[in-house]
């Protein structure tokens, strides 16, 4: 059975669109994932939108991924998560990390995949 | 009063604010004035852990943040204060406040807000606002971050009518 997570990436600039077309085009879309920018759009309205689309899509799990920890996403992550108890929030976002997501997401069950991915962000960062 | 950084931003304390203004300016403390936040234990927590240790924050309401304007032992030359809209400023001064200099560095998008700069959208009742502050001297100047144009805020609303 098909799994229904809801899969947000939340970012300054263009940074979230721009993930998720790296990571599709590395790996083999595993799910979809919503893209916002905190530019133009105040974190109310955009916060009204992700509610809207997570009481349509009624998921199992949400992940939000957001880039900075203490920046105005990672705000709006959290008044989601205060409402959503059970929802995720990963910051740092970066391209091992997405695609990591994309490859893992149909083959691990939920804890795993979370400490997969977070390992799989880190190990990506290295300093020769 | 000087102030190191008076500011307005919808989104209060956030990157732009901690690692943008702060870290250029050498900022010792960061006040947060909102009576809605003051009020949340949940917002005040969420807020108060953006800030890095080494720099000093907390949450005051509007009345307290006017009396510790007006109280001329305290120093606010390494302080940036935060608030989310013109009102709050107007607020402080009718409350006998001396604010000089006010950075306007976000107000964003939302219904009946007309866009003005890429990080600054206002209604009829946010310019009211800014124009009564104004008529009792403030200056405000239009600067999101501290690379950006710092554009005097007169400036700005006159090219627009």
């Amino acid at each position: 059975m098909s799994k229904n997570y809801f899969t947000c990436i939340i970012t300054h600039g263009n940074l979230a669109n721009s993930l998720k077309d790296i990571s599709e085009k590395l790996a083999t879309s595993g799910t979809q994932m919503f893209c916002y920018t905190n530019q133009h759009l105040s974190l109310e309205e955009i916060k009204s939108n992700i509610e809207e689309r997570i009481d349509q899509l009624k998921p199992d799990k949400i992940i939000l991924f957001v880039d900075l920890a203490g920046g105005s996403c990672w705000h709006l992550a959290n008044r989601i998560k205060k409402d959503h108890k059970d929802a995720v929030i990963i910051s740092g976002v970066n391209v091992p990390l997405i695609v990591s997501y994309q490859i893992n997401y149909n083959c691990l069950e939920w804890d795993d995949l979370l400490n997969k991915i977070v390992e799989d962000g880190k190990k990506g960062i290295l300093t020769l | 009063m000087d102030i190191q950084l008076f500011r307005i931003d919808d989104r209060l304390i956030h990157g732009q604010v901690v690692i943008g203004w702060a870290s250029c300016l050498n900022t010792k403390k960061i006040i947060l004035c909102d009576d809605s936040v003051y009020g949340n234990e949940w917002e005040k927590e969420l807020y108060l852990s953006c800030v890095p240790e080494n720099i000093c924050s907390s949450i005051l309401n509007v009345k307290d943040m006017s009396n510790y304007l007006k109280d001329e032992s305290n120093d606010f030359r390494s302080t940036i204060i935060v608030v989310n809209s013109p009102k709050v400023v107007e607020k402080l001064i009718n409350l006998g406040a001396q604010i000089k200099k006010v950075n306007i560095g976000g107000i964003h998008f939302n219904d009946g807000r007309e866009k003005y700069l890429s990080y600054l959208y206002l209604n009829d009742d946010d310019i009211e606002s800014f124009k009564r502050s104004m008529k009792c001297g403030t200056r405000f100047e239009c600067q999101d971050i501290p690379s950006g144009k710092k554009i005097p805020f007169e400036e700005l609303i006159s090219k627009k009518n």
